[in-house]
This record gives C-alpha cells, structure tokens and sequence, in this order.
C-alpha cells in the first residue's frame, strides 16, 4: 500500500494586472501659441462679463415676455368684458379657471423674469463667499448661472401663462351662449285693432299694457278683447293684425288706445 | 524656437536660479522648453495643478515653482462663464472650454510671481514674462 499521495494544489492563477488610474498631469505637445494666450484673455473676460450679459439678457427677455402677456391679455379682451357673461355656467367656470390661471402664472413669471434682470440687494461676506464658492469671480459666474435659472423658469412659466390665455380665448370663442331671456309680450287684439307690449297688470277689467315700441301704458277692457296671445314680438303679429305692413311704428298700429291715440291725433292734420 | 534661457545671468545653462535675479523673458515667451520644465515639476512637486469645481464652478490653480523665475506662479482660471449667445437665450448654457475627451483639461499658465524682473514693460506689474502649457485631469 502505498503512500497516498496528495492531490496536487492547483497553481495559483497569476493576478492579473490592476487597470491604473490615468496620471494626473500629461505632458502637452506644444508649448502655448498666441493663438491660446489670446484664447485665455477672451475667455477670462466671458467670464468676468457673465453676471452682466445674463443681466441684460433677463431684461430683454423680461420686456418681450411683457410683450407676450399684453398681446394674450389684449386677445381675451376682443370680445368685451361683458361677453363673458353670456356663456353658460359650465363654460364660464373654464373660462374663470383659464383666464385666472394665465394671469396668476404671467404674474409670477413676470415676478420671475424681474427678478433675473434686477436682481435683489442681499448682504454678503468675504469669507462666506470665498469659502462657499472659491473666490469672488467664482461667486459672480455662480450668480450669472441663477439669473439664468431665473429667467429660464420665468420663460416656462410664462410660456405656460401664454397657453393658458389662448386656451381662455379659444374657451370664450366657442362656448356656447346662454339662451336669450325672450320678453313677456302680451296681444291683445280687439275689434279696433291690436295692443302689443309687456303686460303689466290684469284683473276682471282690464288689462294694462305698456306698449313695445312707444313710451307709455293703454288699459284694454276686459270685454273689449276678442283674443290674447303671449308673443316673441310685437311686429308681424301687429302687422298681420292690422294689416298695416310692417314698416311704421308698431305703437302706430296698435289700435285706439292711449299713446296710439296720442299719436294718431298728432299725425291728423286739423 | 529655443528659449532664451541665459538671460539673467542664470548659473545653469538653460534655468536661471532662483537667488538671482532673472531678466524679463522677452525673446522666447511661449518656448516649449518652459512647458517641458513645467511638467518635469509637475512630476517632481514643484508645481501643482487641480481643478476644483465648488457651487457648480470649476476653477483651474497652478502653483509652485515657476520654470523660469523659480518664482511662485500662483495661476487661477475660473472655467466656467455664462453666456447669452444667440443659441443659447432659450436655454442656459455654460460655457466651458474645450477639454479633451480623455479628462485632460489643457491650460495656459503665465507665471503672476510679483518679483523684480529687468526688463519687465512698462504697464506689466507681474510676471517674469514667460508662458507655459499644463494638462491636468478634471477629476484628479
């Protein structure tokens, strides 16, 4: 019996090689050229001037947003406040939610873009400044990046202001109207012709009727009426009533009765 | 071009030392010997380069020994600027210079050493008047 032999242990697989962190510095190929020194001073000036040109760029965008919201507000108003008025409830709660909505969101853009190109006075430290942003072009550059945070909100929340306005506008164009209150008009038709207008008071009498188309009230008898219609207009039921066509005055054919007489004793030349 | 290393009166061909005072470099500027020197100090610690971005803003530092003068450089480069370019008014943009795509941020470093150079033009307050080439990784 022979000695057991162990089995031989695997050969330790070689380690491969640790993939190395690139060197920090690399030589250049070239030394600077004018070209890159010129580069330099341009680009150090980009920087120095960022928080003025983002300044001024906020404002120009602040006045056309300006714009923008004066051209959307103008639109609402085509149609005169008190068209608002004759769109039916449901749609005028869109409207009311569409219109505020707009003028809520151009006022905060507006605040927004304001407050890009003005900018707010603020107190602030050397040491806070130097330690939070390294340096005080540093701080300036990061100033410039807010303003143009700023402006960039303020550009959505106006774009946002401005779709909401077209969509009140769109709202307001097609919404359908309330129907139209028709008057109360009374006819009353008599064997001397007819008396139109709103009815004011009827008992076992007479009826008193304040003419549709002339100032004034005529009181038709009771017994004297033959017939009494409620109508959407006084005109073509005079008309037909009377036969008088439907040119003149409907008060001047509306029978004998107060301003009607009045009128005709005027015309009758004495 | 060569560099003009002798000016100065320097006791090493090619580097002037560092007790001594060192003319203005006018003859040779940008000579890629001042960027070979800058590198070999680079290695060596002389001179340290970073990129360091605090607030959202990167800032480039080169300091040390200058190649030239042996002065302090003491070089700062804010990398980061805003612009209203006509492409980017409808969004932010910052612009930042071109950096190679393998994270070497390249600079041009002038030394600012405030020391006594002869020959420094009028107008100059700083400086020993040469110019020199650094690539540091942004991450490093």
């Amino acid at each position: 019996m022979g000695t057991p032999q162990m089995p031989s242990r695997p050969a330790a697989a070689p380690a491969l090689p640790q993939p190395s962190a690139p060197p920090k510095y690399r030589k250049p190929a070239a030394g600077p050229t004018a070209e890159s020194l010129a580069d330099r001073v341009r680009w150090q000036e980009l920087s120095e001037q960022s928080l003025s040109s983002a300044q001024a760029v906020a404002e120009k965008w602040r006045t056309g947003l300006a714009a923008f919201v004066t051209l959307a507000t103008g639109g609402l108003l085509l149609k005169g406040p008190s068209a608002a008025s004759d769109v039916t409830t449901g749609w005028r709660i869109a409207l009311t939610i569409l219109a505020l909505g707009g003028l809520l969101a151009a006022i905060a853009g507006l605040w927004l873009a304001l407050q890009a190109a003005a900018g707010a006075p603020a107190k602030l430290n050397l040491a806070e400044v130097v330690a939070k942003y390294g340096g005080v072009r540093q701080f300036e550059v990061a100033c410039a990046l807010a303003v143009s945070a700023q402006l960039r909100l303020a550009r959505l929340v106006v774009a946002g202001a401005l779709l909401l306005f077209v969509a009140a506008i769109g709202t307001w164009w097609w919404a359908p109207s309330e129907p139209a209150q028709l008057p109360a008009l009374i006819s009353i038709t008599t064997s001397r012709g007819t008396v139109c207008g709103t009815l004011i008071s009827g008992d076992s009498r007479a009826f008193t009727v304040r003419l549709a188309n002339a100032s004034g009230q005529v009181q038709v008898p009771l017994a004297a009426a033959t017939s009494v219609q409620i109508v959407a207009s006084c005109l073509p039921a005079a008309a037909v009533a009377d036969g008088l066509g439907g040119r003149q005055p409907s008060a001047q054919r509306e029978g004998s009765y107060g301003a009607v007489r009045r009128l005709r004793r005027r015309r009758t030349p004495s | 071009m060569a560099a003009d290393s002798s000016s100065g009166g320097s006791a090493i061909p090619g580097r002037p030392a560092g007790s001594q005072v060192v003319a203005y470099q006018a003859a040779a500027p940008n000579a890629y010997e001042w960027t070979e020197v800058a590198y070999e100090y680079l290695l060596d610690g002389k001179l340290a380069a970073s990129i360091r971005t605090v607030g959202g803003i990167s800032t480039a530092t080169v300091t040390g020994t200058c190649p030239y003068c042996k002065d302090d450089v003491n070089f700062s480069e804010v990398l980061d600027a805003v612009t209203s370019e006509s492409m980017g008014t409808l969004s932010r943009r910052t612009a930042q210079p071109i950096q190679a795509d393998d994270g070497y941020v390249p600079l041009t470093v002038s030394c600012s050493c405030i020391r006594q150079h002869p020959g420094r033009p009028a107008g100059v307050s700083h400086g020993c008047g040469i110019n020199f080439q650094v690539e540091v990784r942004r991450d490093a």
